[in-house]
């Protein structure tokens, strides 16, 4: 009798797609710049329009148009008059996603509503980018293409000095970045999501900052993974801007002095840990070496206000 | 019910217990003729677990990534008062039959088929939660198979399955809710050789399913056929 029966693939299962069996595109996308939710992937170029004006791709919104290397949850939504699905898809991309439309849109008479949620590729490149829809109808004839111009940009942005905090998971960690006040030195200004613009805090009977002092602040571009609603960019930014081409304001410039940085986990996001990097760049390189860490469970404790998260860097800048 | 049976028990969400049970028989009909088959079934209690309160709150997300707020960045997410965790109940009840011989001189022939139908209570391929999806998932399949030893170093077998994990399927298209397959097919045809020490068998599957989008944003059959060559020893 056979005690025991030890089974080993050898290595050999394989997707076999040929034998004349019809059906879509296995391919998950994986190695396409933009990929969409609940959507057919199909590998090539996007079939060509068959010439009418319709159907046709009406009332796109997009949230932004500016977006990342490796974004998540960037939402698309919109209608096709005539149409039952529509086609998305980045312009000299490696394929095209198909989006079924099958709502009634209650605004727009023989329109039928699609939505999904983009998410782009970490080796999407920088610069402009075009996002191209078109729509089907029920017969597969395709509509006028639609182009939504787009840019990307880089991950680590340009500035007079950038601290760049960067994580792995879907975690909601937070930047605080504390600079030298050089209108009262004994109170430092801390710069992280809830004061994004790095201005010394008005008093009561203090007039608003004008919109060209706001405008030349160092300033936390996003805060990722806000209260948990993933965006996929998992990273931060403090940034002392550099002059504009156009001058239309003036910079301020990076005050002398200590600089400390801290990362304040404000939620693992049900992420068992979070593994994170800080980096302080200038235009001619790194100011020191970067601070990298592990966030756990125990980082989530306590309070995430001014002061709050782990010490990662303390630097003096002359 | 062993000591390890309660502690299970224990951990799971509700107490309720699921029943199962087979009459079947196996019998020779004549000379190297034998016949098997039986009735089984399952009834239980599934568990749908509830939502706790929240409170409502006030949500800044930073769409244009300018780090200034504009009115449309701004979402309320309303409070939601709990939701009770609620039970359901799922069954099954399915029909197989086994009929063997020996061809001399060739080897074994064997031809299995069984058809079963049941409700809520698949856990795999469309896990069913009729609380949340708002009706109950009917299930059903069947399946008919022949294997064939081919003397005493070799084997070929047939296998046809079908299983639909929602009956009440639909797909909406231009509004109109249309109903749609969900069901997923398999022709599988295997060959193996044999030793007193394990097999070697090699397997060649077509298989259909709903799972892909044609053009027009239709359900359609997403390729997914496989080949696969398995090592076993025995020891």
């Amino acid at each position: 009798m056979r005690a025991r029966r030890l089974a080993f693939g050898l290595g050999a299962t394989a997707a076999v797609a040929a034998c004349g069996c019809g059906g879509a595109d296995p391919n998950s996308g994986i190695t396409a710049y933009l990929r969409a939710s609940n959507a057919q992937f199909v590998e090539g170029t996007m079939p060509a329009s068959s010439g009418g004006s319709e159907p046709a791709v009406r009332a796109v919104n997009l949230i932004n148009t500016t977006i990342y290397p490796g974004l998540q949850n960037f939402g698309v939504s919109g209608s096709v008059e005539g149409g039952v699905s529509a086609l998305v898809g980045l312009a000299g991309d490696s394929g095209y996603w198909i989006l079924p439309a099958p709502q009634v849109d209650p605004v727009n008479a023989g329109n039928y509503t699609f939505a999904t949620s983009l998410t782009f590729s970490p080796l999407l490149p920088t610069g402009p980018q075009t996002l191209v829809l078109k729509a089907v109808d029920p017969q597969g004839s395709l509509g006028p293409e639609l182009d939504l111009p787009l840019v990307a940009k880089a991950a680590i942005p340009a500035g007079a000095l950038v601290f760049t905090l960067t994580w792995d998971t879907q975690a909601d960690l937070d930047l605080h970045v504390v600079i030298p006040n050089t209108a009262d030195p004994t109170k430092p200004i801390e710069i992280w999501s809830r004061a994004p613009v790095g201005l010394p805090p008005l008093g009561p009977a203090d007039p608003p900052y004008d919109t060209a002092t706001t405008k030349a602040a160092p300033y936390l571009d996003f805060d990722s993974n806000a209260a948990c609603v993933i965006d996929g960019r998992r990273q931060e930014n403090v940034i002392f801007s550099l002059p504009p081409d156009d001058n239309s304001f003036v910079p301020v410039p990076p005050p002398s002095g200590e600089y400390i940085v801290r990362v304040d986990t404000f939620s693992l996001c049900g992420q068992a840990a979070a593994q994170w990097e800080v980096q302080v760049n200038t235009p001619s390189g790194a100011v020191v070496n970067p601070a990298t860490w592990e966030s756990t469970d125990s980082d989530t404790r306590g309070d995430h206000g001014p002061g709050a998260g782990r010490l990662a860097l303390d630097f003096q800048l002359p | 019910m062993s000591p390890s049976a309660r502690g299970a028990a224990s951990r799971t969400a509700i107490r309720a217990k699921d029943y199962v049970g087979r009459f079947g028989f196996d019998t020779p009909i004549a000379g190297t003729i034998w016949i098997a088959g039986g009735v089984s079934g399952l009834w239980g209690t599934g568990f749908h677990p509830g939502t706790p309160a929240t409170k409502p709150t006030l949500q800044w997300v930073d769409r244009n990534a300018d780090g200034a707020l504009q009115s449309n960045e701004i979402t309320v997410i309303p409070g939601t008062a709990a939701v009770p965790s609620q039970n359901f109940s799922r069954w099954a009840y399915g029909n197989d039959l086994r009929i063997g011989g020996v061809i001399p001189g060739v080897g074994a022939t064997v031809f299995s088929t069984e058809l079963y139908f049941a409700s809520n209570l698949d856990r795999a391929i469309l896990p069913a939660d009729p609380i949340a999806f708002g009706r109950s998932y009917r299930e059903h399949g069947y399946y008919f198979a022949i294997t064939q030893d081919l003397g005493s170093h070799a084997a070929a077998g047939f296998r046809y399955d079908f299983y639909d994990p929602d009956s009440d399927s639909i797909n909406q298209v231009m509004g109109a809710s249309l109903p749609a397959a969900l069901s997923y097919e398999t022709w599988s045809l295997t060959a193996a050789l044999k030793a007193p020490s394990g097999r070697l068998i090699a397997e060649f599957d077509v298989n259909r399913n709903h799972n892909g989008r044609d053009l027009q944003g239709n359900p359609t059959n997403l390729r997914d056929n496989a080949f696969t060559i398995r090592g076993e020893v025995s020891f």
